[in-house]
């Protein structure tokens, strides 16, 4: 049993040292993660993403698993209504990933759904809308995407939110309609469509645990970007004056030095924003860092003493910092590139790598 | 890239100027990691939340209390918390928003370890799928009073005050 008077913010920052056993934790959270399949949990974590990120992740995730899958940039020229095609252009996928929130009722939703993918239809059909009738009209972009004389055969349609039978019968009546009143220069008169949501397209795709590791590292580096430019950080009063000694030490520097602590302070952001996202979603991984973080000093001390050129280490730590939270984030390791700068930037910002005048 | 060139300038500012000064007790962990401020919060979402049997023992379901000690660390989740909570009364549509929490909450495999260190300590004892208070159960009752007399936690007691007011379901303590 503790004593209350051992209650003190100081005590609070020890560690005790029997209790934290979890590196080797790392690979089975995943299966502590959720309680469901990984198929399950890769399907929810799909159908959360929306309007551009849940296209790219189709697409990688149909690049991982379709042999001779072809993605195609939207921009700046368009797509022409396909974000993909394999089987040498006899099978075409789009994608749409509406915001859920942004519709009051499932009905808006459906609504959404069957308008979106209806107009991709039309255009790999190369047809519009005018009055009541269908006329031609040229999908300039597809020429110069499918392989020439490939018509699509089969088109599947990948939607964030499959949970309503009422877009099936629309858009399957559309797609004959528009074939009808088509040229067919792109897509066969025979076409198929299929519709999937995001469980049917992890069963289909083989979502298993490296396909959710990868989604989720994806996710949560996107989310650190976008919050990052939110975080307001307060230095310590240490890093001002690490910065003003710098100034001394080398006069006549002064616009150089602010440009870098102010780049400094960016990548804190960035660091500040992945540590508290990994905090609330992944608590293990937050642990592993903090542990990386450890090993990450005591390697720069160690660098730094036995070199005669100290500081000439310092950027040579980035790469070994990497290593380092390769090894820590096990499974995870796709998201660490992006941080391991960060990580030294912010042992200069918090100041445990300090410097005086020689 | 721009911060390696960042660090590769700051090391050409400092070579032949500056000797290096590292001062590893600057890096603190994060007290979430610490063992007594783990027990601290859980005493306390023990105390505040746990519900009274007929049998006048008070025990609480071993999942609400790690879903309630995980935002009481984390009081910036209040408001994912409440939206997760009423979302199933307002719209099927609402989702993705508490993903993130359910999932935080789900792979905090810390709170098992201390839990069962609690255990082992005689405070908690595990009833199936509830946790009442072990032979040892009076530290519960010392760190409220504690930390009421001393005003220590009063972030995470509001917290857990305020998720009194939130309806916690079954689903929701299942990760749905």
């Amino acid at each position: 049993m503790r004593r209350i008077p051992e209650w003190r913010t100081d005590t609070c920052l020890r560690r005790h040292p029997d209790f934290v056993s979890y590196t080797e934790s790392l690979l089975i959270v995943a299966f502590r993660l959720l309680p469901m399949t990984s198929v399950n949990a890769y399907a929810k974590e799909f159908g959360a993403l929306t309007e551009s990120a849940f296209e790219t992740e189709a697409c990688i995730r149909l690049e991982h698993t379709v042999s001779g899958f072809q993605r195609v940039p939207p921009k700046p020229q368009g797509d022409g209504g396909l974000d993909g095609f394999s089987h040498k252009g006899m099978r075409g996928y789009c994608c749409y990933g509406p915001i859920p929130t942004s519709f009051t009722k499932p009905k808006d939703l459906e609504k959404a759904i069957v308008a979106k993918f209806s107009s991709d239809l039309r255009r790999l059909c190369e047809v519009d809308t005018q009055k009541t009738s269908l006329i031609h009209k040229a999908n300039e972009a597809l020429p110069n995407i499918l392989p020439v004389g490939a018509k699509l055969a089969e088109i599947i349609l990948i939607c964030n939110w499959f949970e309503s039978h009422k877009i099936i019968g629309p858009l399957h009546t559309a797609l004959p309609t528009y074939l009808k009143a088509s040229k067919c220069n792109f897509v066969s008169p025979e076409a198929d469509l299929q519709i999937i949501g995001p469980v049917e397209f992890a069963q289909r795709y083989y979502a298993d645990e490296l396909a959710l590791y990868s989604l989720q590292s994806r996710t949560i580096i996107e989310k650190v970007k976008t919050s990052a430019s939110t975080l307001a950080v307060a230095p310590p009063q240490g890093f001002d004056a690490k910065m003003a000694t710098l100034k001394l030490i080398r006069p006549g520097k002064d616009a150089a030095i602010d440009g870098l602590a102010e780049d400094f302070r960016h990548d804190w952001r960035m660091n500040l924003a992945f540590e508290q996202e990994l905090d609330e979603t992944l608590p293990d991984l937050h642990r592993a860092l903090q542990d990386g973080r450890r090993r990450i000093l005591t390697r720069v001390n160690q660098r730094m003493l036995s070199s005669s050129e100290p500081w000439n280490e310092l950027p040579e730590m980035v790469a070994e910092a990497r290593e380092i939270l390769r090894i820590e984030f096990g499974a995870y390791a796709n998201m660490v590139d992006d941080v391991s700068n960060g990580e030294i930037a912010r042992l200069i910002g918090i100041c445990p790598i300090d410097w005086e005048a020689t | 890239m721009s911060s390696h060139n960042s660090i590769q300038q700051l090391a050409e500012l400092l070579q032949n100027h500056a000797k290096p000064v590292i001062r590893p007790q600057r890096l603190a962990l994060s007290p979430i990691y610490d063992l007594d401020y783990r027990m601290a919060v859980i005493a306390l979402a023990f105390a505040i939340h746990s519900t009274k049997t007929s049998e006048g023992e008070h025990r609480i379901d071993t999942s609400r209390l790690k879903l309630l000690q995980f935002v009481a660390q984390r009081p910036s989740l209040l408001p994912a918390m409440n939206q997760w909570a009423s979302s199933k009364k307002t719209s099927p549509l609402l989702r993705g928003s508490s993903q993130r929490l359910r999932r935080g909450y789900m792979g905090d495999s810390t709170y098992d370890q201390v839990v069962e260190y609690m255990i082992a300590c005689g405070i908690l004892r595990p009833e199936g799928q509830y946790l009442a208070l072990g032979r040892n159960g009076s530290y519960v009752d010392s760190i409220r009073l504690a930390s009421e007399k001393e005003s220590m936690f009063t972030q995470e007691r509001f917290t857990l005050a305020e998720l009194l007011r939130m309806r916690v379901t079954v689903a929701m303590l299942e990760g749905r």
